[in-house]
């Protein structure tokens, strides 16, 4: 997979499961991806959430994708992004978030990833896995 | 979900999300347990895997379960077993194996006992969340 290959199969499968470390011991979640492109992807929780505060305690994380027999990992530092265009966005198209006051908008918490990315399918057994820069 | 539903819940979806520490940094992958039951989890995996030397290292792992909606996710501490009895139940089911295993031995293969706690993050709002002892 090349690098355009890689940010369609997360933006169809948007759904990543979402590494972090707190303090020493790993966490993962699902986490919904609202868009992968050239920019990086774009995550949205809410700050008072525990991935939350990890990811800004420590922003290396991991997110791995899974569909058909496809994996692909991505990793590197996510940072958080305060573009109040952006969460008006995601609210537009996440409708469960329903009527935002000034203080939830506040109160989500926006992130953007960017970093390497390696995809594996059953073929390839244990070959090295190679990263591609997104 | 009570301790023998969630233990239910992982039999019916085996392909869970692994996530481990390497120092500060997180990793994770799909990951499929062998067996789910009163004595904890267990996993395999090749011990030329990173996420072999990610576990040796630092065996506190999270790993995350979804299905229909509901996520369950495991925390605890992972221990290597050293089970041939395991290990050739787990290579009659998993048969890849047995092409590497015929080629290095049994010591190719790991085996790994989760003990810890699980959390249902159910899908209903405002659900209580409560971790249960596995």
């Amino acid at each position: 997979m090349n690098k355009k290959e890689i940010l369609k199969f997360i933006t169809e499968n948007n759904i990543g499961w979402l590494a972090t470390v707190d303090s020493k011991a790993a966490r993962v979640r699902g986490m919904d991806t609202f868009r992968a492109d050239e920019n990086g992807l774009i995550f949205y929780t809410d700050k008072s959430k525990n991935v939350s505060k990890q990811m800004v305690k420590n922003p290396d994380i991991e997110v791995c994708y899974f569909a058909k027999g496809v994996q692909v990992r991505v990793r590197g530092k996510v940072e958080m992004v305060e573009d109040m265009a952006l969460k008006k966005e995601i609210v537009s198209k996440r409708p469960f978030y329903g009527e935002m006051s000034e203080e939830d908008y506040k109160a989500m918490a926006v992130f953007r990833l960017k970093g390497k990315a390696t995809n594996w399918t059953m073929q390839d057994g244990d070959a090295p896995a190679g990263f591609i820069e997104l | 979900m009570d301790k023998n539903e969630i233990l239910e819940f992982i039999t019916k979806n085996p392909i869970g999300y692994l996530a481990t520490a390497e120092g500060s940094k997180p990793h994770v992958r799909a990951f499929g347990m062998f067996k789910a039951d009163e004595n904890g989890i267990i996993y395999f995996t090749q011990k030329i895997k990173d996420v072999y030397k990610q576990l040796e290292k630092n065996p506190e792992v999270e790993v995350c379960y979804f299905a229909n909606g509901t996520q369950i996710r495991v925390a605890g501490k992972m221990k290597q077993l050293d089970d041939m009895n395991i290990k050739k139940a787990i290579v009659e089911k998993a048969p890849f194996l047995k092409p590497q295993i015929d080629a290095s031995g049994w010591d190719y293969l790991s085996v790994w006992l989760l003990k810890g706690k699980a959390i249902v993050v159910d899908p209903v709002p405002g659900a209580k969340k409560n971790w249960i002892a596995l």
